[in-house]
């Protein structure tokens, strides 16, 4: 007897998970399949759009619906062919047509998976478009309704995953798929009137429906078909049954740098080149690269964007790119000719359509060129520091680092150094608390000094509103960061009536991380808090009382810190670099005729000198020894000035040499001063 | 933007600025074309001012507004041609205090602030008014005034507000200083970006 092939069975739930989990490894977030799921819609939608050139009339809508018990989110195209392709309603004519791989059999490949042959300019043909619906539904079911192009024909699939674990599918033609749909939802969904096709994902699951609602969900549209968007006005529509919106282009990508809403955006684009020389095939057609000097570019938008089929596929992070502070707001795009886009997309693309795989030709050569390119850009912009910049704060840094370390020694030898003379201190007291007011109890700086690294976390980065009147404010609250030169980075902004004996709202983040977009320098955190009404109310406001109108001050307050950097020595002196072809002079001290500051300059064209300028330990550590030396021969000086009896004790060998002026002596003296200072500084 | 500039009080000894710190020698040679435009730009201005006497040979005006006028007109054609990053405009500003120019001989440069700037002031005011308009205001001086006002000029709707009023309603210098202190006492602790046009209007028109 001849024996039957058994067809191998698969956990098709598993496989759904499976692919869920490949979604989350690529998207990384909590709504990961709300972001997955629009993609994978309007890419199948804008593939089989009729108008290829233009994609004229193209429209695609997605509703979130209630009827009775129900919920639904349906996705709805129009100017699409719609499901068009040989009818069918057996699995044996499925797999014939299956099998045949005649083109435009876009509903038989619609009903099954991995069965797609798609162009290089079409989004996707792994069949994960799928899945994603049908794991959006609680019910794991779908339907899909289509009036189609090519033969006027109406059809209705039901599709589902059954107990068996198998992904079965049912369709209904023309009569019986209208008067199906009638039932499944109870008549208030009319078939199509125009061709395209419609999605029904019967129950959302929960993340879908936060998305929808909460506006992630055209956000995420926005900056994934942003491209489509600005050269083809398409028109993508989410109704969430209670406003309904279209998707915009995000300005920072509009057509022209002048009209983004940002100063002094930045532009360069470099057209038509061949990513890599011996290859002549593979060019991108554009990549243009913009520069927000004083605006952060939003969250979603940093990086560059990798385009194909009219979506982002990817967003290579600039910083990652360019190992340069300042970076990250470089942002931008690529488009890639088709001979490109088709290597990357069968070469390169992660199934998901999230990622692209870069240790593979060719993009490794297309990450290299936007590398080069960057790189160019940020030099054209001077982002990048020169090496003198670099040299200039290598020696900085040191000259902070020694004045840090020898100032004890100033206090014991009793110097006088910059600000010399009486000064009357201002003793600065805390305010009193005024009843209505900003609360930043909570801002916790992670270590001692202000000193913030990189990865490092403010904690606590928020405000608290208090308003210990009995009456109500409307109040605008603003907390930002801001740097020294003026740059704001905005944490939260809100306006808020803000109720009479409030004190529990949080205006701000509990945790702000210090990462690579600032640079490093002083910045402040800092909140104020403006009125957005007239009123009649007088309040106490600082030191007087004022009535509170619409744009009153109501409050201020800011926090210093710096970032990658130590707080500013005050020392009592200064080291400075002097460059001089003088052999004579290597290291000197003068006072300042206009302010009696002391300043040690050092020669850094000296031969001693210029071999360890850029070395910040090495140049610390000489100019810790000299000035130990140098700030013994001060008080030498000064002793020697002074008569016996006015000279102090602090130091009884010194004022026995100086006594007794025996010259031979200092030197050895000094010597042991500078041995002394330098073990404890090596140490 | 590279810009050339003069060392302080020393017109003849040079300096290359820029916000974005690193020069290359393009940058120079670029800027030193811009300076050279500048400078015969305003060379050009003050020999036709002399001509037509507004300005005598040994720096003094005859009428400050129409001179300073005359200027702002000039500076405002070479900022449309070159664009000052705002991060280099206070190099270019003070900088043109350093030259060698009749039209500043008679003041005392030593600390001119921004507000203080007859260059920056003259700039923004031919812009946007005619010297008519300004002629109506009176002297040069109260016009620059309204610029020494930080809480006036936060928000320029409010110094166009002001500059309006003291163009319909004519005062003398004595007499509109009052007004001014009153005005920018009224928005000394109001964030005024906040405010609708009309909300601004309103707000200025209780102080007057």
């Amino acid at each position: 007897m001849r024996k039957i092939p058994i067809s191998q069975l698969t956990n098709k739930e598993r496989n759904i998970n499976a692919i869920l989990d490949g979604y989350q490894n690529v998207v990384c977030h909590r709504l990961y399949m709300a972001e997955a799921l629009q993609k994978d819609a309007i890419q199948n939608s804008w593939d089989a759009r009729i108008d290829k050139e233009n994609g004229k009339n193209w429209k695609c809508s997605f509703d979130l619906i209630r009827i009775g018990r129900k919920n639904f989110l349906t996705i709805t195209d129009e100017g699409t062919k719609g499901l068009i392709g040989t009818k069918f309603d057996t699995p044996e004519k499925v797999r014939d047509i299956l099998l045949s791989k005649r083109k435009d059999e876009d509903l038989a490949n619609f009903c099954n998976s991995d069965w797609s042959d798609k162009k290089w300019s079409e989004g996707g043909n792994r069949g994960r478009g799928k899945t994603i619906f049908l794991a959006a539904s609680k019910d794991k079911k779908i339907y899909f309704d289509s009036y189609r192009s090519s033969d006027k024909k109406y059809v209705l699939v039901s599709l589902y995953l059954d107990k068996d674990k198998e992904i079965k599918y049912i369709p209904y033609w023309n009569d019986e798929a209208r008067r199906k749909l009638a039932k499944i939802c109870d008549e208030t969904i009319s078939p199509l009137k125009k061709y395209g096709t419609r999605i029904l994902i019967l129950n959302p699951v929960s993340e879908i429906n936060e998305a929808v609602t909460q506006g992630d969900f055209l956000s995420y549209i926005n900056n994934t078909w942003w491209e489509i968007i600005k050269k083809y006005g398409a028109k993508i529509i989410v109704n969430n049954q209670f406003s309904k919106k279209i998707a915009t282009l995000p300005m920072w990508y509009e057509n022209n740098r002048k009209e983004i809403k940002a100063n002094n955006v930045e532009e360069k684009m470099y057209s038509s080149n061949f990513i890599d020389h011996n290859n002549k095939i593979n060019k991108i057609e554009r990549i243009v690269l913009r520069y927000s000097p004083k605006q952060d570019v939003s969250k979603q938008i940093k990086g560059i964007a990798i385009q194909r089929g009219g979506m982002t596929i990817e967003r290579l992070k600039t910083d990652d790119l360019v190992n340069e502070e300042n970076i990250s707001n470089i942002y931008g795009w690529v488009e890639m000719n088709k001979e490109l886009s088709n290597r990357m997309k069968n070469c390169c693309e992660g199934a998901e359509h999230f990622n692209f795989f870069w240790n593979k030709k060719p993009a490794r050569d297309l990450k290299s060129y936007i590398k080069s390119k960057i790189g160019e850009f940020a030099k054209d912009l001077k982002l990048i520091e020169s090496e003198n910049v670099k040299k200039n704060k290598i020696q900085k840094q040191a000259a902070n680092n020694a004045i840090k370390h020898l100032s004890p020694l100033f206090k014991k030898l009793n110097l006088t150094g910059s600000g010399k003379g009486k000064k009357t201190k201002t003793v600065k007291t805390r305010r009193p608390n005024e009843k209505l007011r900003l609360s930043i109890t909570n801002l916790k700086l992670p270590n001692e000094n202000s000193r913030i690294d990189y990865g490092q976390k403010i904690k606590g980065a928020y405000v608290v509103p208090i308003n210990e009147y009995k009456y109500d404010f409307f109040v605008l609250v603003k907390v930002w960061i801001e740097s020294d030169d003026g740059q704001e980075i905005i944490i939260e902004e809100r306006e808020l009536n803000l109720r009479g004996g409030e004190k529990d709202i949080k205006i701000g983040s509990d945790l702000f991380e210090i990462d690579r977009k600032l640079h490093a320098g002083g910045y402040s955190f800092r909140a104020h808090m403006h009125s957005l009404e007239d009123t009649d109310i007088e309040i106490q406001i600082g030191k007087n009382k004022k009535r509170v109108e619409k744009g009153t001050e109501l409050y201020n307050v800011s926090k210093k810190f710096y970032v990658e950097t130590d707080p500013p020595e005050v020392g009592p002196f200064d080291f400075q670099p002097y460059p001089s072809d003088n052999k004579r002079q290597l290291i000197w001290h003068v006072y300042s005729a206009v302010d009696d500051a002391l300043v040690f300059y050092y020669n850094n064209k000296h031969p001693k000198i210029k071999p360890i300028e850029n070395d910040i330990n090495l140049l610390t550590e000489y100019l810790v020894g000299q000035g130990t030396m140098l700030l013994y021969q001060i008080k030498i000086e000064s002793l020697l000035e002074s008569d016996n009896n006015t000279l102090d004790e602090f130091d009884p060998k010194l004022s026995e040499i100086v006594k007794s002026k025996n010259i031979e002596q200092i030197f050895p003296y000094l010597l042991e001063k500078y041995s002394e200072t330098i073990w404890d500084y090596l140490k | 933007m590279v810009i050339k500039i003069r060392k302080r009080n020393c017109p003849n000894q040079y300096r290359y600025k820029s916000a974005k710190q690193v020069l290359t020698q393009k940058d120079i040679i670029f800027a030193e074309k811009q300076e050279l435009e500048l400078k015969k730009a305003l060379k050009k201005t003050e020999d036709k001012l002399i001509k037509d006497g507004s300005l005598s040979i040994d720096g003094r005006k005859k009428n400050p507004l129409k001179v300073w006028y005359a200027i702002g007109i000039t500076l405002n054609n070479y900022l449309n041609k070159y664009k000052v990053d705002k991060e280099d405009e206070s190099y270019f500003w003070r900088d043109l205090y350093e030259r060698d120019m009749l039209l500043h001989k008679s003041l005392h440069k030593k600390n001119i602030g921004e507000t203080r700037n007859d260059y920056k002031i003259a700039t923004f005011l031919s812009s946007k008014y005619s010297l008519k308009d300004l002629t109506a205001i009176g002297s040069w001086a109260l016009v620059r005034e309204v610029f020494s006002y930080r809480s006036i000029t936060q928000d320029m709707r409010l110094v166009d507000w002001v500059i309006k009023e003291l163009i319909n309603n004519s005062r003398s210098r004595n007499d509109a200083r009052p007004f001014l202190k009153n005005i920018a006492n009224r928005f000394k602790s109001i964030k005024t970006s906040i405010l609708t046009d009309k909300e601004l209007i309103i707000k200025s028109k209780q102080a007057n």
